[in-house]
This record gives C-alpha cells, structure tokens and sequence, in this order.
C-alpha cells in the first residue's frame, strides 16, 4: 500500500525508475523510504518550527525569512534522502537519481508548506508565518 | 454611576488637569465614578496652559471612545465635555471642555461701566483696584488679581454653561476644584462658584442636589517663582513676589468663610529657578511641575472615600514626600501614593516607549500581522490620534515628562532618554546576565505576541492597546517584579 503510494507519488513525474535492473529496488525500498522519511522529517521541522522555537521557546524566530529558512533546510535534507537511499542500496547512481531528488526538493516544498497551513495556528509567535490566511484572529 | 466634575480655574487649574490625564491614560483607577466632566474655566482664550490641555482632552477623548467603556486599563476613564453629559444632544452650549467667557476682550474699566458711574462710586472703584487692574483687558485673565477675578467671575454663574451643569446634575454626583491660591483666576473662581453652589438660595436649577453634593478643592499654594524685569524696564508682568502674601491672605478668608466643602487639598512646594514671566495668552506656557501632577492625585485620593467617610467634619489634607530630595523618584512617594500610580505609570512608560521605537519594525509580528497593524496605523485616524497623546511636542506625554524632569525639583522617576527597558525605571533596575537578557524588544514581542493571543478583538487598535496592556502587566511582574 505505502510502497504503490510513494512508487505511484514519484514515477508520475519521474517515470519508471533507471537503470532498468534496479526499478524493484526503487519501488520496493528506496521510494517508500525516502517518501516516509520525507514526511516525517516535513512534519518534525514544522513542529519544531512552530511548536518548539515558536511556542514553548519563544525565541524570536517569528518572522517569514526564517521560515525560509527552515524551508530550505528541510529541501536540503529533502535533497540529501534520495542520494543516501540509493547509495546505500547499492544502486547504480544515474541521472534519474538526480531527477529523483530534485523532485524530493518539490514534494518538500509543497509539504512542508501544507504542513504550516495546517499547524501554525497552534503556535504562539508564529501563527502569522508565512501568512495570516486560512487562520482569523 | 455617578459623574465628577472637575472645575479647573486658571493657568493651575488646566495644568493640574493636564497630569490627571496623563494619569487616566495610564490606567490610575478612579472609584466611584464612571466620568469625569472636566470644566476649565479661564477668561485668556489663548493661554498656551489652557490650550494644550484642552487639545489633549480632546485627544484622549478620542482614544477612549475608540476602545468603549472598560473596567481598567489605558485611557479606560471616560472624560467627556460638558455639553455630552445630556447623551440626547439637547445640550445648547458648546461642545467644548472650556467655559465660553464670550470673548469678553474689554478693559476691566469698561467692564464694570467705570466711566458711567457716579463720582463716589468711581471712588470706591479706585480704592478697590489699582489703575492696573482697571485698564487691563480682560481677555488676558486677571493676571493674579483675584479682586478684579471675583468680580467678572460672578457673572458666569447666570451662563448658559452654568444653568446647563446645574440641570444635569444628579444626586450623587461629586464636584472638585482645582485652583491657585496665589494667582487671579483661581484664588477668585473657587471660593466664588462653591459660594454660589452650596447656597441654598441659589437662582441655579437643581440646588438640592448641588447644595448637598459632596464637594472636594485641591488648593495650590505657591510652588513656582517669575522672572522680575530689571530695575527701570517698563514690562508687563505678574509680581511673584506678592503670592506668598495673596496665598496668606486667602487663607484667612478661607478659613472664616470657606462653607460646604467636604474635603480640601493644600499642595505647595519653595519656587526653585524662576520661570518666564508671561502674564497671559499663548506665552504662558509653563513647563508641568511634580507639584501639578500630586495635585492631580488629590481627585484620585477624593473618590476613594465613601459618600460616608467625606459626609461627616470636613477634612484636610497636606501632602508630603518621604524625603526632600531634588530628583523625586517612586521610593520618595509615600506608600499609598506608590501603589495608586507607579506600576500605571510603568507600564504606560514602556508602551509609550516600546509603541514609538520598536512597533514600526514588528511589521511580521503575530500581533501585528494577526489585525494587519501596519495598514491600520496608516489609514486609521485614532492611531494618529494616539501619536498625537504620546509623542506631541506641545502637549504629549514625552513632553510632559520632559518637563517634568527640567525643573530643580524634578520628577525622575522614569527616564526618558534612556532607550534600555532594563533601565528606564529609576528605582528598580533589572539585573541582566548571559542568560537573563530582562526586557528587550525580542522580550517585548514575545509577550505581545502571547498577549494577543486571547485577545479576541478584531479592530487593530483595541486589540493593540489590550495587548500593551497584557504585555506590559507581565514584563512589570514578572520582569522588573516592582512591588
């Protein structure tokens, strides 16, 4: 279930997986990993983000500039996944590696963002971040 | 609830109420009433004194009706001109929180038809009053001759004004004076209107309400000196060195004539530097002194009692420092004093001070960005309404402490130079280490942020001063930890 959702989620816009001979490896291992990892890391720097600097720290790193920041950091990581997973799989490293992250970097975007939508009004200092909308005062 | 009105009479009278302002707007609880109608009388239309806190009474008029009736916090007092009392607008007199004398801009000779009079009379005239007193405009004030004052002022009681204030005055509402002892103005205006009040056979409507209305006067003996001009310079000036005597000689006749009045406050203070010697219009603008601001304290400490406590004997009250020192801090207040108004006035210092330096970067703030501040300050007229109250040159509350701190006997207890939170109170400072940085901006924000968060307005300036409000009760107790 988790393997064909994540498989499905990435060869939409990749397509099936190079070097033909390690398509299993990808479906079956590197795909679902690299997809949970990817949404549980989006989600433990959205809480971090909002709930620990923003709620219970207050530390003053309110402001959107900084939720840029961990945005980026969270793409870097998001960057980094793939080439570990495939690396440390023994697959053969090709262009469609590249691809592969680099559309990591996407999906972590858009989660990440929906992730912020959906938290942000649990947190103190930084409800506003990077906007005020869907929440009301 | 019950309304206090608070006759100001002269130069003192508007001074003494500009500091009750600054005092409401910081939040000083006043009991037992729920408005304040403050009446300036003051025959010099252009007296700088008078102007500027007739400017900002009606600044802070508009801060308070922007936030509604509240229970405490800034500006939750309601001051209101007299004319608004009727709540109908029925009120045929100005909506002003100043007596129209009418532009009475003739010599006090003509005035009293000195020319018309017989020659006997005009003699009686001449041993009564100098030729001073008779050729001075009266629109000028009485420039410190309350016997040219207890004759125009008597006419004020047949006003419109007057007959308005009598209708609408309701059994248990309160009246205070505020007056000069040593000046013109006052020292005529105060024994003059609480004769024509308490007077049983009085022509104004409502005379059993106002005969038995609980009456309170805060009378200001000399505190400040004026410049003498030089020996051979023909200039026109008030004689500072006559209040001491004018005071003594209203005393005596306080003392034996002085009827109905439950409470009375006698505050003075040894004139430091001599100030300017502008007998009237817009150059008399004297800087506000520590004495006008414990004047203003005497409405506060006026309401507190009971209708019981201030019906029995009259009282009388002086009021003294715990040390006499030149720069007057909290700890130099008495107890009773301390706890009316230093948190207050803390609290309101660092909103003033955190509103007018740091707001204008807090753009991205959930505070701000949660009501869109930025864009309300821009278009909403009560936030430039607000900028007026705190930072105006003339009359806000920056110059006000300004002033207060220019004088020998300073009031010192909050700097306003000083851009350090951890610093700005001069009786209390906050110990700072690596770890503990007190309150800075990023402590600030924290705390408004925290404080908006159950603030469930969604107008940006009630939710704004509610927040300050939260924001700085928890920076002084938590924080300072000012007791």
């Amino acid at each position: 279930m988790i393997q064909q959702f994540f498989s499905g989620l990435y060869e939409l816009v990749l397509g099936r997986p190079i070097p033909a001979n390690f398509t299993n490896d990808y479906r079956e291992v590197v795909f679902p990993n690299t997809g949970l990892m990817l949404f549980i890391i989006t989600l433990a720097m959205v809480l971090v983000y909002y709930y620990v600097l923003n709620r219970m720290m207050s530390t003053g790193l309110y402001k959107p500039r900084h939720w840029v920041i961990f945005l980026v950091l969270n793409a870097v990581i998001a960057f980094i996944i793939p080439i570990a997973q495939v690396s440390g799989n023994d697959i053969e490293t090709h262009s469609y590696t590249y691809m592969f992250a680099f559309v990591n970097v996407i999906y972590s975007l858009i989660l990440f963002f929906v992730f912020s939508l959906l938290l942000k009004r649990g947190s103190v200092q930084a409800w506003t971040t990077p906007m005020k909308w869907p929440n009301k005062k | 609830m019950a309304k206090l009105f608070v006759f100001g009479i002269g130069g003192t009278g508007s001074r003494v109420i500009r500091s009750l302002v600054m005092l409401m707007a910081a939040g000083v609880k006043i009991q037992s009433c729920d408005k304040i109608v403050p009446i300036i009388i003051d025959p010099d239309t252009q007296n700088g004194d008078m102007n500027r806190t007739v400017e900002l009474l009606k600044t802070y008029k508009h801060i308070h009706d922007a936030l509604g009736r509240r229970e405490e916090g800034f500006f939750h007092t309601d001051i209101s001109t007299l004319s608004s009392i009727a709540g109908d607008g029925t009120a045929k007199i100005r909506d002003s929180f100043v007596y129209d004398f009418g532009g009475i801009n003739k010599p006090f000779k003509d005035h009293v038809g000195y020319n018309q009079l017989d020659v006997e009379s005009q003699a009686l005239i001449d041993l009564l009053f100098t030729p001073e007193n008779l050729n001075n405009s009266l629109d000028v004030g009485f420039r410190g001759s309350p016997n040219v004052g207890s004759v125009v002022l008597n006419e004020i009681i047949d006003s419109p004004e007057m007959r308005f204030f009598a209708s609408n005055f309701q059994s248990g509402d309160r009246i205070f004076f505020v007056s000069s002892i040593f000046g013109g103005t006052g020292a005529a205006g105060f024994p003059l209107l609480l004769k024509n009040f308490k007077d049983s056979r009085t022509g104004l409507p409502n005379a059993a309400s106002l005969n038995a209305a609980l009456t309170g006067a805060m009378v200001v003996l000399p505190y400040f000196s004026l410049e003498q001009p030089a020996a051979g310079v023909e200039a026109d000036f008030i004689d500072s060195n006559t209040f001491t005597t004018k005071a003594k000689d209203a005393l005596s006749y306080y003392q034996n004539h002085l009827n109905g009045v439950n409470a009375v406050y006698y505050m003075g203070d040894t004139p430091d530097k001599p100030m300017e010697n502008n007998p009237g219009r817009a150059s008399q603008r004297n800087d506000a002194h520590l004495v006008e601001l414990l004047s203003a304290l005497a409405i506060v400490d006026f309401m507190d009692y009971s209708d019981d406590e201030l019906s029995g004997n009259e009282t009388f009250h002086e009021y003294g420092l715990r040390e006499d020192v030149s720069n007057v801090q909290f700890q130099h207040l008495d107890s009773e004093t301390r706890d009316r108004i230093a948190k207050q006035l803390i609290r309101f210092h660092y909103f003033e001070r955190y509103y007018t330096t740091h707001l204008p970067g807090d753009a991205q703030a959930a505070y701000a960005k949660g009501v869109d501040l930025t864009g309300a300050i821009r278009n909403e007229p009560v936030f430039k309404e607000l900028n007026k109250f705190l930072a105006n040159p003339e009359f806000g509350y920056q110059s006000w402490l300004r002033e207060l701190s220019r004088k020998e006997r300073t009031f010192d207890a909050l700097n306003l130079s000083e851009t350090d939170f951890n610093r700005m109170v001069s009786d209390k400072h906050i110990e700072t280490g690596f770890l503990n940085k007190g309150i800075h901006q990023g402590s600030f924000v924290k705390e408004l942020n925290r404080a908006s968060e159950s603030i469930s307005d969604r107008d940006a300036f009630k939710a704004t001063i509610k927040a300050f409000e939260k924001a700085t009760d928890t920076l002084v107790e938590d924080k300072l930890k000012y007791s």
